[in-house]
């Protein structure tokens, strides 16, 4: 565990817990941080997730930056665990660090609770001020991705209307969509609702500009979605 | 601060080469649903593997889910997702769909399990279970 002392300043330092696995990792990290005297990285965990879990329990850091290599499930999880430990004491702000290349994964890992997304090819100077602004209680992300981040947002607003829309549904349409989840074709949607084959097409026609899809599939997940949630 | 020691990835380096701007990957909206499956496929030595697994997000496109066989890109396998009874009516019913492995992505030292990123076909089916 290494500790940096925190120099003598007006506001209170800001606490770091850093979990990095790869030592040149790391040491590009310490390196940025290293002249800014606002931070004090309090821990630094390079082991397991449990020993992570239990320095943030221990030391209930402002700010957790992880760097990890584990997959976008993983990483989503422990973001989860990291909100359920910081939620009844003080608010840990989780900044992560990484290669992800997807701006739609980055916004899922800050929709379960990480505040902010420093990419590995993003100016290292820049590290020091994403921490304060995670502290702050802001988002980071990365300027370049900002913008398409900003449209994939856009976008999920845009598609959570739309499910949304599954409450605009007619009460047949609905039906149809729960017994498309169920796995019937037309024709036994047609006997189990008393109508035509004609009209069961023209309810899933209507269904599919309504939830913005062309799959018969999408509309199973979607019942099914609508099921367990 | 000097970065010039900082190496490109290879994903910026291949960002920086095309020139044509990437097309949406996704148009179909997914599901983070944890339904269970059974995947069903073939290792690269020939040999068949059945595992279950919960999966992390579906949608018609195709699904993620986390498995310890070594499956490659290129391979391909058949899920059997149980579906929940509050969506079939009380009644046992499996989506069957088949797809290739069209990325994959390590777990981290500590787990032999990989992430597979699996690509839907046309093709599926609702089965009913225990008939």
């Amino acid at each position: 565990m290494n500790k940096k002392k925190a120099p003598q300043t007006e506001s209170p330092a800001i606490h770091l817990l850093v979990y990095c696995p790869s030592d040149l990792i790391l040491s590009g990290i310490l390196k940025a941080l290293e002249t800014d005297p606002d931070i004090e990285v309090v821990a630094i965990e390079k082991a397991t997730i449990e020993s992570f879990m239990d320095s943030i329990r221990k030391l209930l850091p402002h700010v957790i930056l992880f760097a990890s290599t584990e997959s976008l499930p993983n990483i989503r999880e422990i973001c989860k665990a990291i909100r359920e430990i910081s939620k009844d004491q003080i608010k840990s702000q989780m900044l992560l660090l990484g290669n992800i290349p997807s701006h739609e994964e980055i916004v899922s890992l800050i929709n379960v609770g990480a505040r902010g997304y420093f990419d590995l090819n993003d100016p290292s100077g820049q590290l020091p001020e994403a921490v304060r602004v995670i502290h702050r209680g802001e988002i980071w992300l990365p300027r370049d991705k900002m913008s398409s981040i900003m449209d994939r947002i856009i976008s999920v607003v845009g598609r959570d209307m739309k499910e949304k829309t599954l409450d605009q549904l007619t009460p047949t349409e609905f039906q149809v969509l729960k017994l498309i989840g169920q796995g019937k074709s037309n024709d036994e949607i047609a006997d189990i609702l008393f109508i035509s084959k004609n009209t069961v097409r023209s309810h899933i026609k209507s269904i599919y500009a309504k939830l913005d899809t062309h799959s018969r599939l999408q509309l199973a997940l979607y019942a099914i979605n609508s099921a367990l949630f | 601060m000097k970065t010039s020691a900082v190496t490109k990835s290879p994903t910026q380096s291949r960002a920086r080469r095309s020139r044509v701007p990437a097309a949406p990957r996704r148009r179909e909206w997914r599901f983070f649903l944890p339904l269970t499956a059974v995947i069903e496929g073939l290792r690269p030595d020939g040999t068949e593997f059945r595992v279950k697994a919960k999966l992390d997000n579906i949608s018609s496109g195709g699904a993620y889910f986390l498995i310890s066989p070594d499956v490659t890109v290129g391979s391909k396998c058949k899920l059997l997702i149980e579906l929940p009874k509050s969506a079939t009516g009380g009644r046992k019913i499996q989506l069957q769909v088949g797809g290739k492995a069209i990325r994959l992505e390590g777990t981290g030292a500590q787990s032999s399990k990989k992430g597979v990123a699996v690509r839907f076909g046309r093709d599926f089916a609702f089965l009913p279970v225990g008939k």
